[in-house]
């Protein structure tokens, strides 16, 4: 049961709020090592609720969580948060010192180290979520977006291995958006973390997620790779959410117009190869 | 302007003050302090006035905003002056017709006054240099150094941060009561603050849960660690030894210790 | 002082606080107003106080790592409450809620005295209102005064079978009243000396300050009890953590 290729693994997870609210019921979830997952549901459908729950800051009913195959009631706090790091929602939750460098150092202190390693976790996490000019600045003059980027470098510098992260994208301009899914990607793909991605935005995750697993009203519709949850019309359409723009407009030209287009394209980059490959050349302005 | 908003922008500008050790000038600026309230004579406490109107200057902090923050002082010291004038003494020095009366001018009072206002200034002018030049969080990082009780700062620094996050949320609620027509008249504008004060408390309650969630997702164990007071540099070492002794020296020489 | 002379008090005084109205802002002793020997009386006398809420703190801490985020959170709620511009009627002006005696009802009195104490710190040196010599005297009046009123109201009125609205608007205007009038005799026992005796002296100064501070309390008394039942309506389950570690 207990496969050491993964990172996070849910069963049959089952959650109320104390006031009867039903958040999830039967979920499986799953993280391998290395993996880049988007949680992707709608609003009101239990993101935060799961990342709490596999966080291990909500007691579900019933099911058993287990991180790097270890049961989650079974690790002590200290060593459960060096391994698993959390970013809230909402960055003022978790942003509580007077300034960016005292809120980083924050964990790194609580773990007990020197001083001097404390700095230097403190400016590694900073650096890496290209922050580190804003360290000597007050919280609360930082904009939203430059708050969302510290919240994740507190997280950063306990050094975990799973990331999860619960809306990192909500609230940022388009650029904002691209910028954090970069730098998400660059910290899974040489930093070796396991990243957990709850999101809305279907438009980003073919840029970054391996697989997606799509929640609906508390239970799990679908998991599987980014490709073929995505591609998925229907179950989308019954989650609340749709398919990426690019991926509606040529599926439209492919149902109704009959342009003969091979698969269905998930990004810019790809639509527009696939489409190259379709129009006469003699046509284009320029040639490639 | 519908919240006392408090502006701390002025702490984070680079100068040669703010540069200086948080400890010194916590240090300086109680020394300075309760030397002004301790004085007797009119003397000492317009020096540290004048010493602390030459810092602020120094530091460039607008006129406009000092004006602001002496408004309520130079109000208090205005009516304590003319209280004194009027009612304590017994040397008449002059009087002035008023309200077919005629008011007898004190030169005791006069005095006595003249004192309790420059103690109100000066003293006013330490606490506005000292919280413009030094950021909220070195001061309680200094007062850790000093052996403040832990849970009292750790409470103030919690109490610090948040006030901005909360102020935000009910600045909005406030303006979203106002457009919807909740402060026209008392009793609606009495009950829009009740209802204002009961969201933000709840708010700030829940802001709590979540911020205590967070802080356990760090390793939170029920304090937080402060980082380490890097040790004083020769440059602050001597400016705290200069301060104290040019503020000790005034004393003794103004309050009549040496030349009295 | 003759009978001409405390007219001429009163009449200095009143107008000083209509044309000043920043100068009753919650009614905080203004930094150099206190010699150094009151300054220091009135620390000592609050530091117990201040000592009681920090053991409370600590015994709270130990049953829950929520204790420190609860009560800074609170704490920074009713800071903002304080800083709400209160229409006076009959002064024409605004004035503010002292917010203590609100705090001590929902976490208790000593840990009311604890954010007092720090509320009043951070006024001083970022609002400019109040000060660091006074601040003994103000946690004093505000804190101390203002919280243990309104908490034994409170728990005497629900006790003797007062609603909950009564007893927590009752808490709210008398805290405001013992505030006011302990500010009162900590400016009038400072301040009077020479010609001018203790008992007049308190007498005016308490006048002067009568026209906005009576009505204040009243209001403060209608704000105290809508904002606690709103509490109470909505998430009262949140207050668990302050019942733990007594009334104290
Ligand atoms: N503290 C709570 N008490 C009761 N019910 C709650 C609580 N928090 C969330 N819920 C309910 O649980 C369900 C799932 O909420 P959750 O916050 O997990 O959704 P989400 O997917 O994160 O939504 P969003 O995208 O809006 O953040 C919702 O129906 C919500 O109303
Ligand atoms: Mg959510």
């Amino acid at each position: 049961m207990a496969d050491p290729g993964f990172a996070v693994e849910a069963e049959g997870l089952s959650f109320s709020y104390t006031d009867g609210t039903r958040a999830l019921h039967g979920v499986d979830f799953c993280l391998r090592k290395g993996e880049f997952t988007a949680l992707l549901a709608s609003n009101g459908s239990g993101k935060t609720t799961l990342i709490k729950v596999l966080g291990g800051l909500a007691k579900p009913q019933k099911g058993t969580v287990r991180i790097f195959g270890q049961k989650l009631g079974r690790i002590p706090r200290l060593k459960l948060y060096q391994t698993l790091g959390i970013v809230f929602q909402n960055p003022s939750d978790q942003l509580f010192a007077a300034t960016v460098g005292e809120d980083v150092a924050f964990g790194p202190r609580n773990l007990g180290l020197d001083p001097d390693t404390v700095d230097l976790r403190v400016s590694e996490a900073l650096e890496a979520l290209s922050a580190l000019h804003l360290r000597e600045r007050a919280i609360h003059h930082l904009s939203f977006g430059e708050q969302k980027r510290v919240a994740i470098a507190g997280v950063l510098a306990m050094n975990p291995s799973v990331l999860i992260l619960d809306e990192p994208t909500a609230g940022l301009d388009p650029s904002g958006e691209e910028l954090m899914v970069r730098l998400l990607q660059r910290l899974n793909r040489n930093g070796g973390l396991s990243i957990v991605f709850a999101t809305h935005s279907i438009d980003l995750l073919p840029l970054c997620a391996d697989t997606v697993c799509v929640l609906n009203l508390g239970t799990v519709l679908c998991q599987g790779s980014a490709r073929d949850v995505l591609c998925n019309h229907e179950m989308l359409k019954l989650a609340g959410l749709r398919l990426p723009y690019v991926t509606s407009l040529l599926m439209e030209m492919k149902d109704l117009d009959g342009v003969p287009i091979e698969g269905l394209p998930l990004t810019v980059k790809e639509a527009r190869e696939r489409l190259l490959e379709i129009i006469p050349p003699e046509i284009l302005f320029k040639k490639a | 302007m519908t919240f006392e908003l408090f502006s701390d922008i002025f702490t984070f500008r680079d100068n040669a003050l703010r540069r200086l050790d948080p400890r010194v000038k916590v240090v300086v600026g109680l020394v300075a302090i309760f030397a002004v309230v301790s004085s007797q004579g009119v003397l000492f406490p317009a020096l540290v006035f004048s010493l602390a109107l030459m810092g602020m200057l120094l530091v460039g902090l607008p006129v406009a905003f000092m004006l602001g923050r002496f408004l309520a002082p130079l109000g208090t010291v205005l009516i304590l002056f003319l209280l004194h004038a009027v009612l304590y003494g017994w040397t008449p020095l002059f009087s002035l017709p008023l309200f077919g009366q005629r008011v007898v001018i004190m030169q005791e009072g006069v005095l006595r006054g003249m004192h309790l206002a420059c103690r109100v200034l000066g003293g006013f002018g330490i606490m506005v240099l000292l919280s413009s030049v030094t950021p909220s969080h070195q001061i309680f990082h200094a007062l850790a150094y000093f052996k403040a009780p832990k849970g009292w700062l750790e409470v103030a620094m919690m109490m610090y941060r948040y006030i901005f996050v909360i102020l935000e949320s009910a600045a909005d609620a406030m303006a979203a009561q106002r457009v919807r027509l909740g402060y026209c008249g008392l009793k609606r504008s009495l009950n829009s603050l009740g209802v204002l004060s009961g969201v933000v408390i709840v708010k700030s309650l829940e802001q709590a849960q979540r911020t205590h969630e967070a802080m356990l997702a760090r390793g939170y164990k029920g304090h937080t660690p402060f980082g380490p007071m890097p040790a004083l540099s020769p440059k602050d070492g001597w400016t705290l030894g200069l301060s104290l002794g040019v503020l000790i020296g005034l004393y003794l020489a103004t309050e009549g210790w040496v030349f009295g | 002082m003759n009978g001409k002379n405390k007219l001429l008090w009163f009449f200095l005084f009143v107008s000083a606080f209509v044309f000043f109205p920043r100068v009753s802002f919650a009614m905080h002793i203004s930094e150099g107003i206190l010699p150094l020997k009151w300054a220091l009386f009135w620390f000592v006398l609050a530091v117990p106080f201040l000592y009681l809420g920090l053991v409370r703190l600590r015994r709270l801490t130990e049953s829950s790592s929520q204790a420190i985020p609860m009560v800074g959170l609170v704490g920074s709620a009713v800071f903002i409450i304080s800083c709400m511009p209160i229409p006076i009627p009959v002064a024409g002006s605004c004035s503010h809620p002292v917010g203590s005696g609100l705090a001590a009802i929902i976490i208790g009195p000593s840990l009311s005295v604890v954010v007092s104490s720090i509320a009043l710190l951070l006024q001083a040196l970022f609002l400019a209102h109040g000060g660091l010599s006074t601040l003994g005297a103000n946690i004093f009046s505000m804190g101390v005064a203002g919280s243990f009123v309104a908490y034994g109201v409170f728990w005497l009125m629900v006790r003797v079978g007062f609603g909950w609205m009564a007893a927590a608007f009752m808490a709210g205007l008398l805290s405001d009243w013992a505030t006011y009038a302990v500010t009162s005799l900590e400016l009038s026992s400072a301040l009077h000396g020479g010609s001018g005796a203790f008992g007049p002296m308190f007498v005016s100064i308490l006048l002067a300050f009568a026209p906005t501070q009576v009505p204040l309390g009243i209001l403060e008394g209608v704000l105290c009890a809508m904002a606690y039942a709103f509490v109470r309506a909505r998430r009262f389950d949140l207050l668990g953590v302050f019942e733990k570690g007594g009334a104290t």
